[in-house]
């Protein structure tokens, strides 16, 4: 394989909502991730699994969605702060009652701050990330019970 | 003698496309008031200016020195009609303006280390922090907050800063009308906004920003929340992300986190 079809691929999925596309050509196989950081990582062997961690999100959420909770995603690729500073208590916790629009986490990305609001009023059931964990667009952080 | 809150007043709005200007003589936060504002409705380059601030923030609630009678204190929105992946970079766009700025008025080189600090001599002259405001119903808005130590001499600034920070004055000898400096910002800021939002992207303002980029080629380590990466420099992507090499010589792109410059091997 050559560079410039490395870069390609990594174009492709530069900017998008594209977290992992893998591709064989004859024996050759490649697999770009998106990782910490909002990084994009490129391997050229192939990873066995996803890291737990993401599945479990992932499980999360669509248990969210199917029994009508809502989630709460982040909007860039950036990292997630749960307090409006190292030294303040986190923005909420499990159990935590909220308003639809009250602040409940941030997002950075290159000193953009982007204040993560409820989506809904009720309880914060799940905080999926932890204060300074790297996040990718569209990753649930929060579920929340409107019915909580 | 007019007040800054006058000058303030007719420079801005001399500018054509200021839609409002709110003036204080002592905020909490530019950010704060400006933040409240766009919530409540207000426009596109609606602008918020105050002469001192009380709890001035930077990244992570770090505290921004805003005395009065000395710098600029600035907030103001805009609503670009660009995709998300396009909006972080809008913070290094805000850097580059403020660094043009900085030349324009001492005649000295300034240098952005990335996303947005501008540096002249070494030392910061200049503090920027955006926000992203989610409205609902499609509607985005991008609060862009700048300080510039403008009139600041060395008694400004308690001691562990006046070691880190240099001002217009401090470069040249001269004292800066503020309001002037001010409106220069604004004429600067909006003329490569436009830029920047008909490329679209980093692209269209890539070259005065790698102008002005030494960080190629430097070893850093990147300390973001949790994770920590140490890496060369290549380069900066079209959506503001900075590339390096790591240590396994992958190519990543950095899109938040402190940067440390790490010398020697």
């Amino acid at each position: 394989m050559k560079i410039d079809d490395i870069k390609e691929l990594i174009e492709l999925i530069e900017g998008k909502d594209i977290v992992e596309i893998e591709y064989s050509s004859g024996d050759e196989k490649i697999r770009i991730t998106r990782s910490a950081t909002g990084a994009v990582r490129h391997e050229q062997k192939a990873r066995s699994a996803e890291p737990a961690d993401a599945k479990q999100e992932a499980v999360a959420a669509e248990i969210a969605a199917e029994s009508g909770m809502v989630s709460v995603n982040s909007p860039f690729v950036g990292t997630f702060y749960c307090a409006p500073s190292p030294s303040e208590k986190p923005f909420v916790d499990i159990g935590t009652r909220v308003k639809k629009g009250q602040t409940i986490g941030i997002v950075e990305a290159m000193k953009l701050m982007n204040t993560i609001e409820a989506d809904a009023d009720g309880t914060i059931k799940q905080v999926l990330k932890k204060d300074g964990d790297p996040v990718e667009f569209g990753e649930p952080l929060f579920i929340i019970d409107p019915a909580g | 003698m007019d007040s800054y809150r006058n000058a303030v007043a007719r420079h801005l709005k001399s500018l054509g496309f200021i839609n409002d200007v709110i003036y204080g003589d002592s905020v909490g936060s530019t950010n704060a008031v400006i933040s409240e504002l766009s919530r409540k409705g207000a426009g596109e380059w609606t602008v918020v200016v105050a002469d001192s601030q009380s709890e001035g923030r930077g990244r992570q609630g770090r505290i921004w020195h805003s005395p009065a009678n000395t710098n600029i204190y600035t907030s103001f929105i805009v609503r670009p009609a660009l995709s998300y992946e396009y909006i972080p970079a809008i913070s290094l766009l805000a850097g580059m303006v403020v660094a043009l700025l900085v030349e324009q008025c001492t005649g000295v080189p300034a240098e952005i280390r990335w996303p947005n600090d501008v540096m002249v001599r070494g030392k910061k002259i200049s503090g920027i922090l955006l926000e992203f405001l989610n409205e609902g119903h499609g509607r985005n808005g991008v609060v862009v907050g700048i300080g510039i130590n403008v009139n600041a001499d060395a008694s400004a600034y308690p001691v562990e800063l006046a070691a880190t920070s240099t001002s217009l004055t401090l470069l040249t000898g001269r004292t800066f009308d503020r309001a002037e400096v001010l409106a220069s910002l604004y004429s600067s800021f909006h003329t490569w906004y436009e830029v920047y939002v008909g490329h679209p992207g980093f692209d269209g303002i890539r070259e005065q920003f790698m102008q002005r980029f030494k960080m190629n080629g430097e070893r850093i380590r990147v300390m973001s929340g949790a994770e920590t990466l140490t890496g060369v420099v290549k380069d900066v992507d079209r959506y503001g992300g900075l590339v390096l090499r790591d240590q396994g010589g992958r190519m990543v792109a950095i899109k938040s986190g402190d940067v440390h410059l790490l010398y020697g091997n």
